[in-house]
């Protein structure tokens, strides 16, 4: 009798014991994802870390880890978020896991602009046959990585991949149409001195470029055909080519700016307008 | 407003989160475990909360080496610790004070500082000397170079008396000569100023436009005599004033080099800290 209630205490603490632990971490899991949901980053990295480090079976291995992922991608630390999620991915428990934690660490590599990187892994990806059926999601985040390269007309086309009528296929064109041609820019600047200014709205830029060349152009002819060879050579090399090269080069900027600020009105259209998941 | 119930519910979630995580034992335990992943920030908090309940030497002095591991010197000269010489780990941490004042360049707090805790004796004596002398050469005012060299072995010796070399003889340019000499010859003050490309290049501009004036001047070509006559000139005088600027940007670049030279030296060095290994 005396062994039977000892054996029954004895399972009862063993069972109680179990039971409160596996609340206990419960409870702490529920707690990190409250303050992952109320936006409380840090704090939610720190209750996860904890839940991770009393986690001795290893329960919550994959999502303790995911969610500190998420959440120093959320507070943009994304080096340490792709370390996290990488450690997700390792503990993944199904195949489906593995590609939501991949796609993750795409994201981050879009954010960070390691993009040969995003690239990379999707094409990795792709080439798995156990990914057969995520094709279109392969595709879009090729589309954002590509976006986020300055590459909007191949963005354009991974878009169009997974519909002709995506909203996204519609954006990276039109932005892909606005975008100036850097070496129209040049090449026309080489032709006629201004006329890449021209080109990229710089009418004042262009207009004075022409004249400065119009200038010490004619002051080098006039100063050859007066036979004044070393002045010719003079004022030619320190003065036009001076002023050539420096119309060519401004072109270039020009492009590059006014390419700049397309891409980033582009982006924040992305931002604040487009309402399909983002990276 | 979502956030804020969403917070309200968090915190009603905490009071419930479960003690068995948060007893100082297993607080420290995990604090330790941060500490060694190199989670330096939440192991200081960590640290803090257990530092509420308890009190342990180890824990006080790792709280203060996370901060100082972070960076955050003025949170290391903030903390406040024991005065008492029981405290396991006074000299480390007055030495970590010291080198924090050090790498926040308050060196006049650092004097105080030094003359107030009185390392002599201690394990950390030499240390806080070799610091000390390091305070010396960051500094306008020097003292002797044996009194400079003495706490260092012979390993390091020959590198502070680079240091000290340095400091005493900093091989600076005079402005006013390079204006002088480029007045002279254009462009000789740049290269006194350690400029040999943009000096040439200066010579040969101004040479070049001068001749030109002279030429059209002598042709009787009086619009582009005065225009190139105007941009020698316009050369002429920018090559002066170059020159001085080159000759200060010069002496700036000597004293970066030399404290950047310190800081490097002193990184390697670890600023004489020991190491601990509080993680095997």
């Amino acid at each position: 009798m005396i062994f039977a209630i000892k054996r029954a205490t004895l399972f009862l603490s063993i069972f109680t014991t179990a039971a409160f632990s596996q609340t206990a971490l419960q409870q702490q899991h529920d707690y990190a994802i409250c303050l992952y949901n109320s936006e409380e980053y840090f704090d939610a990295i720190t209750e996860f870390k904890r839940l991770l480090f009393f986690d001795g079976k290893n329960e919550f291995t994959f999502e303790a880890n995911s969610m500190i992922g998420k959440s120093y991608k959320a507070g943009a630390k994304f080096d340490d978020a792709i370390r996290y999620f990488v450690l997700a991915q390792i503990a993944a428990p199904s195949k489906d896991k593995v590609f939501e934690t991949q796609i993750e660490i795409i994201r981050c590599n879009i954010l960070r602009r390691t993009t040969d990187r995003a690239l990379r892994i999707l094409s990795d990806l792709e080439a798995d046959p156990s990914f057969i059926n995520n094709k279109a999601e392969i595709n879009y985040w090729r589309g954002w990585a590509l976006m986020f390269d300055d590459r909007w007309k191949d963005a354009a086309a991974e878009f169009k991949k997974i519909e002709k009528a995506h909203p996204l296929n519609a954006i990276a064109e039109n932005i892909n149409e606005q975008i100036y041609s850097v070496t129209l820019a040049k090449s026309l600047s080489y032709i006629i001195p201004g006329a890449g200014q021209f080109y990229t709205g710089h009418y004042f830029s262009g207009a004075l470029s022409l004249a400065w060349n119009i200038l010490w152009g004619y002051l080098t002819v006039n100063a050859f055909i007066g036979n004044r060879i070393f002045d010719g050579l003079m004022v030619g090399n320190l003065l036009w080519f001076r002023f050539y090269r420096g119309n060519i080069q401004n072109a270039e900027k020009f492009a590059l700016e006014e390419n700049l600020k397309i891409i980033n009105n582009g982006l924040k259209y992305l931002q604040n307008e487009y309402n399909g998941e983002k990276p | 407003m979502k956030i804020i119930s969403i917070l309200f519910f968090c915190y009603s979630l905490s009071f419930a989160q479960s003690q068995l995580f948060n007893s100082p034992q297993e607080v420290k335990k995990f604090a330790d475990y941060l500490y060694c992943e190199f989670d330096y920030l939440r192991a200081a908090e960590e640290y803090q909360k257990f530092l509420r309940t308890d009190k342990n030497d180890t824990v006080i002095f790792k709280s203060v080496l996370s901060y100082y591991m972070m960076d955050r010197f003025s949170d290391v000269l903030n903390f406040s610790v024991s005065s008492s010489r029981n405290f396991v780990f006074y000299d480390d941490t007055q030495f970590l004070k010291l080198i924090s004042l050090f790498r926040l360049n308050m060196f006049n707090e650092f004097d105080t500082t030094a003359a107030l805790i009185k390392m002599i004796g201690s394990k950390l004596e030499t240390n806080s000397e070799k610091l000390i002398r390091f305070t010396f050469l960051m500094r306008d005012s020097i003292s002797s170079k044996g009194f400079i060299v003495s706490p260092f072995d012979e390993t390091e010796k020959t590198t502070i008396e680079k240091f000290y070399d340095r400091k005493q003889n900093p091989h600076y340019k005079s402005p006013l000569l390079a204006a002088v000499f480029s007045s002279i010859i254009p462009g000789s003050g740049k290269v006194y100023a350690d400029k040999l490309g943009d000096g040439i290049f200066a010579f040969l501009t101004t040479g070049v436009f001068t001749f030109l004036a002279y030429d059209n001047f002598k042709a009787d070509h009086k619009f582009r005599g005065w225009l190139f006559g105007g941009l020698a000139g316009l050369f002429y005088a920018g090559n002066i004033y170059g020159s001085a600027a080159a000759a200060q940007i010069f002496n700036a670049g000597v004293q970066f080099n030399f404290q950047n030279d310190i800081q490097i030296y002193l990184t390697k060095k670890k600023h004489y800290l020991p190491e601990y290994d509080f993680c095997n």
